[in-house]
């Protein structure tokens, strides 16, 4: 098994994984640390302890809303979605990301 | 999440936050949970790990629930609620606290209320700076002034805009049920003008109708007596009214009139005095001005009219000092004593609050070491005393609102503008703001005690708490003394002899116009003398002016006779300074009513004699008074024979002894303010109706005021002294109680603290009256200091306040008391078992 990286070197990009992660639909904390773990392929995996603050910052900045709701196995949960500034954030988030992510590639002379 | 969300999940806090952030997380456990389960782990391992990967749920909760209050204020919140808690376990300690608190600043709060509204706040006119009241002197001495001498002002001081003089009169109103008296003032001169007073409608009096014509304006007390346009019918006259003036707290609570003078009171001649001056100062001019301006025109009005004016003089003094100058001694008192009081009271909360904190050591100790800051302490002591002063202020309303009614009651009827002041904004926020320093001051007390015994590593001796009993007691002393000096004032006032005998004895009053002319007043007097004489239970009847000990009667100077040659062949030996005789009209049945001894000679009678006092006797006649005249200096004084001797009975409830008085026959010299005396067995209810009817027949214009008992005349007069020295009195006595709670305390604390050292000397040997002793010496050093320190400033620094014996008095109480506060911890100190008091800590 990989070993998953340490938290702190996920952190700038948290935001970015999280609002990419709802971009698809609403998802409650677990499916959402689940959804990034998935698809990273076991690669990136998130913290609780780093979720969950993350998340609830996201709320209070006003990118994601949440409600109550019930899982497809009957059980309650909270429900993460994007807003409209969550969105308009996700695309900023992105630009910034692969202008990055251009900017490395270009350093190690991969682009 | 909105500012005023998170006040209101801070005030009341909401569980939803934390709740739903515990329910996520157990969610994400439970869900992690089924994952490892799925890989092949044991439940135990599976429900282990999970929880572990989440890490601390509690924090996670505390952290969500954060983000919707503010934790700064939740803080406090929760500090209150602990210093609630703490202060709900010592309901004696609570009580006792709200209680000082109430008395300490409900007073202060209420005198501060009249203070502030009579003496400090301008008058409720507009531009009051500008309003002065020319105090007249004859001879160096206050005295009136008459409506010619107020126009003369308005003539010859160009400072001055506009004059007037007013006086007070009870007028008869006809009405369909009978007479009723109407409180009226009468002007002479522009009233409205000077005061600045406004009207809501109508229209003010011209100078034509200010000189008498009959007409009214109603003060809104008087609203209910017509309408602009309708007439009233006062003393026999129609008085049509022109105006309705706006509400102004000058007017007084009682008048419900005001009318131009009578003409025949406009012309009073020039040497009368009745009228105060009152004027409006030209605007943008300095008060010295006017002051030099009146200063010329006195001496300008005394070379015009030498015969009249000639010892006459003038000086200017702001309006509202005028006005209030009276009452400022009584209220300078009471803010004294209450200051006093409250002084005293935040020192006994301090020294219990000292205790408290001493006696909570432990606890606090504890909070330190579980890591509780100097800071979270220090909050938690504000907050006790935040909790405290609180409710003190809360009770202090209550206790300012009845004090300010009970002092109403008090000064009310002789000052009142007092009846006016109401509990306004700025004494409350005075009372908040003293309350805020108390909270202070008493965290400050707290504070200091706490670090003072974490430094020492021991129980601190109470030094602290000593000087606090100390100075309190020492004010206390101060406070008793004053009032017992008050009460020794008072007790000596009511044992005076009063010369005469006022049981069995109504009063009633009857006012005729001072218009009226003396055959009227002559014819009155007569008939009514000899109707009520006739009534049935009326054994004597006397008439005067105004009856003993109610207040001043007339006075002046005396021509006396001596043996030189004279006018008419007598000539003034002698000059009684005025001031220092009076005059009163009576008739010869007044004395016998009255039961005022005859000592020498006979009574009034024949025309032309008089009676005098013994004191007048005494002073001017020596042992040869019969036979001897004397006569009002004048401009062509009329000799009077002296023909008899009575008793002397003082004018006034406030003089020491009695003044030179002479009596003069009623049918020569008249006061249109009569005063039967009615020697009967019937209450004044069955002789009142009777009376009405009789003042009726005398004269369409006379106006029964009152019936009523020589006695409970009397007892009012002698209420508000009474009533003052028992708000003092009341005070000393709360001052008592709490210096010897306080002394009580410091002493059972010293004992608790000392229980393990007196357990040792026990054991040792000594003796229980020793141990006593230890405690005993303790008090009585402190007894001594407090002597020590109240004493001198009470005998050489207030002497004039503080009579020397009252002084001692109370000091010699306040120590007594404080040995006998000691002396219950100083019995149980000397009953203490040895064994047990080892076995302390």
């Amino acid at each position: 098994m990989q070993k998953s990286p340490k938290n702190d070197s996920l952190q700038g990009a948290l935001t970015l994984l999280v609002l990419k992660s709802l971009a698809a639909g609403p998802l409650h904390g677990y499916a959402i640390s689940s959804h990034i773990q998935r698809i990273s392929e076991e690669i990136l995996r998130v913290e609780e302890g780093s979720l969950y603050p993350a998340l609830h910052r996201m709320e209070q900045d006003g990118f994601i809303s949440s409600d109550w709701g019930l899982t497809e196995t009957n059980r309650r949960a909270r429900f993460y979605k994007l807003t409209a500034s969550g969105r308009k954030r996700l695309k900023e988030e992105m630009e910034q990301y692969q202008r990055i992510q251009h900017g490395i590639r270009l350093v190690l002379g991969t682009a | 999440m909105a500012i005023w969300q998170r006040f209101r999940n801070t005030l009341f806090p909401q569980t939803t936050s934390r709740a739903a952030a515990e329910e996520e997380a157990r969610f994400h456990i439970a869900m992690r949970t089924e994952e490892l389960l799925a890989q092949g782990l044991s439940p135990e391992d599976a429900a282990a790990q999970a929880r572990r990967a989440f890490g601390n749920v509690l924090a996670y909760q505390e952290a969500a629930g954060d983000r919707d209050v503010f934790v700064w204020l939740e803080h406090w919140l929760l500090d209150l609620r602990v210093a609630w808690r703490r202060l709900r376990r010592s309901p004696l300690f609570l009580v006792t606290s709200v209680f000082l608190l109430a008395v300490g600043l409900g007073a202060n709060a209420a005198v501060f209320s009249i203070v502030d509204q009579l003496f400090l706040q301008p008058l409720p006119l507009p531009n009051p700076e500008r309003l002065f009241v020319i105090q007249e002197t004859f001879k160096g001495e206050r005295a009136n002034s008459n409506p010619e001498r107020i126009a003369d002002w308005a003539r010859r001081v160009p400072a001055i805009e506009s004059a007037m003089g007013y006086y007070g009169e009870m007028v008869p109103l006809e009405t369909k049920d009978g007479k009723r008296g109407i409180s009226t003032y009468r002007v002479a001169g522009d009233y409205l003008g000077v005061l600045g007073l406004q009207l809501l409608e109508g229209r003010k009096f011209s100078p034509d109708e200010l000189r008498g014509e009959p007409l009214a304006m109603l003060t809104p007390k008087g609203k209910a007596l017509g309408r602009v346009g309708d007439s009233l019918s006062l003393g026999g006259v129609s008085y049509r009214i022109v105006g309705v003036l706006a509400p102004n707290r000058m007017l007084g609570p009682e008048v419900e009139l005001v009318t131009p003078a009578a003409r025949d009171v406009l012309a009073a001649p020039r040497i009368a005095g009745f009228l105060p001056v009152v004027v409006r100062l030209r605007s943008s001019l300095d008060p010295n001005v006017l002051a030099a301006q009146v200063d010329a025109a006195a001496r300008q009005m005394a070379e015009a009219f030498p015969a009249t004016d000639k010892e006459r003089g003038a000086y200017v003094l702001p309006a509202q000092s005028a006005w209030t100058e009276e009452a400022a001694d009584s209220a300078r008192m009471l803010q004294a004593a209450t200051l006093l009081l409250l002084v005293i009271t935040l020192l006994n909360l301090a020294s219990l609050l000292a205790a408290r904190t001493a006696a909570r050591e432990r606890e606090s100790a504890i909070r330190s070491f579980l890591g509780a800051s100097r800071g979270s302490i220090l909050r938690l002591h504000f907050a006790e005393a935040g909790i405290l002063v609180s409710l003190g202020c809360i009770a202090a309303f209550l206790v300012a609102t009845w004090t300010l009614a009970l002092l109403q009651e008090i000064f009310g009827s002789d000052f009142p503008p007092v009846r006016e002041v109401s509990l306004d904004l700025r004494a409350m926020a005075a009372l908040l703001l003293v309350g805020l320093a108390a909270c202070l001051l008493l965290t400050f007390v707290m504070s200091w005690q706490s670090a003072s015994s974490q430094r020492t590593q021991r129980r601190s001796r109470p030094l602290l708490r000593g000087a606090l009993v100390v100075g309190e007691a020492a004010l206390g002393v101060l406070l008793i003394s004053a009032a017992f000096s008050l009460a020794s004032a008072f007790a000596e006032r009511q044992s005076r002899p009063l010369g005469f005998v006022p049981q069995n004895i109504l009063i009633a009053r009857i006012d005729l116009p001072w218009s009226a002319s003396q055959a009227t007043l002559v014819s009155a007097m007569d008939r009514a003398l000899e109707e009520i004489a006739a009534l049935p239970g009326v054994s004597r009847v006397g008439v005067t002016d105004r009856v003993p000990l109610t207040g001043g009667t007339q006075s002046g100077e005396v021509l006396i006779q001596g043996a030189a040659k004279a006018p008419g062949g007598l000539a003034p030996r002698g000059l009684a300074p005025r001031g220092e005789v009076g005059f009163r009209m009576a008739s010869a049945s007044f004395f016998s009513t009255l039961q005022i001894p005859l000592l020498q000679g006979d009574t009034l009678g024949q025309p032309g004699a008089v009676v005098v006092n013994e004191t007048f006797a005494r002073r001017y006649l020596g042992s040869q008074a019969i036979g001897r005249y004397v006569a009002r200096k004048g401009e062509a004084p009329r000799w009077w024979r002296v023909v008899g001797v009575v008793g002397s009975v003082r004018a006034d409830v406030g003089e020491a002894e009695a003044r030179p008085e002479i009596y003069l026959p009623y049918r020569e010299f008249t006061w249109p303010k009569l005063e039967f005396v009615i020697a009967t067995s019937q209450p004044a209810a069955n002789l009142a109706p009777v009376l009405r009817r009789l003042s009726g027949r005398l004269s369409p214009d006379a106006l029964l005021n009152e019936v009523l008992p020589y006695e409970s005349d009397l007892a009012s007069l002698n209420r508000q002294p009474r009533q003052q020295r028992d708000l003092v009195l009341s005070f000393g006595f709360v001052a008592l109680v709490l210096v010897v709670a306080g002394v009580y305390a410091l002493i059972r604390a010293e004992l608790e603290r000392r229980t393990r050292e007196i357990g040792v000397r026990l054991a040792i040997g000594a003796q229980p009256f020793a141990v006593a002793a230890l405690l005993l010496r303790q008090a009585g050093g402190l007894a001594l200091a407090v002597l020590l320190l109240s004493l001198p400033l009470a005998l050489f620094a207030l002497p004039e306040l503080l009579s020397p014996r009252a002084s001692v008095a109370a000091g010699l109480l306040v120590a007594f008391s404080m040995a006998m506060a000691a002396l219950p911890a100083a019995w149980r100190a000397s009953r203490i078992a040895p064994t047990q008091a080892l076995r302390v800590e």
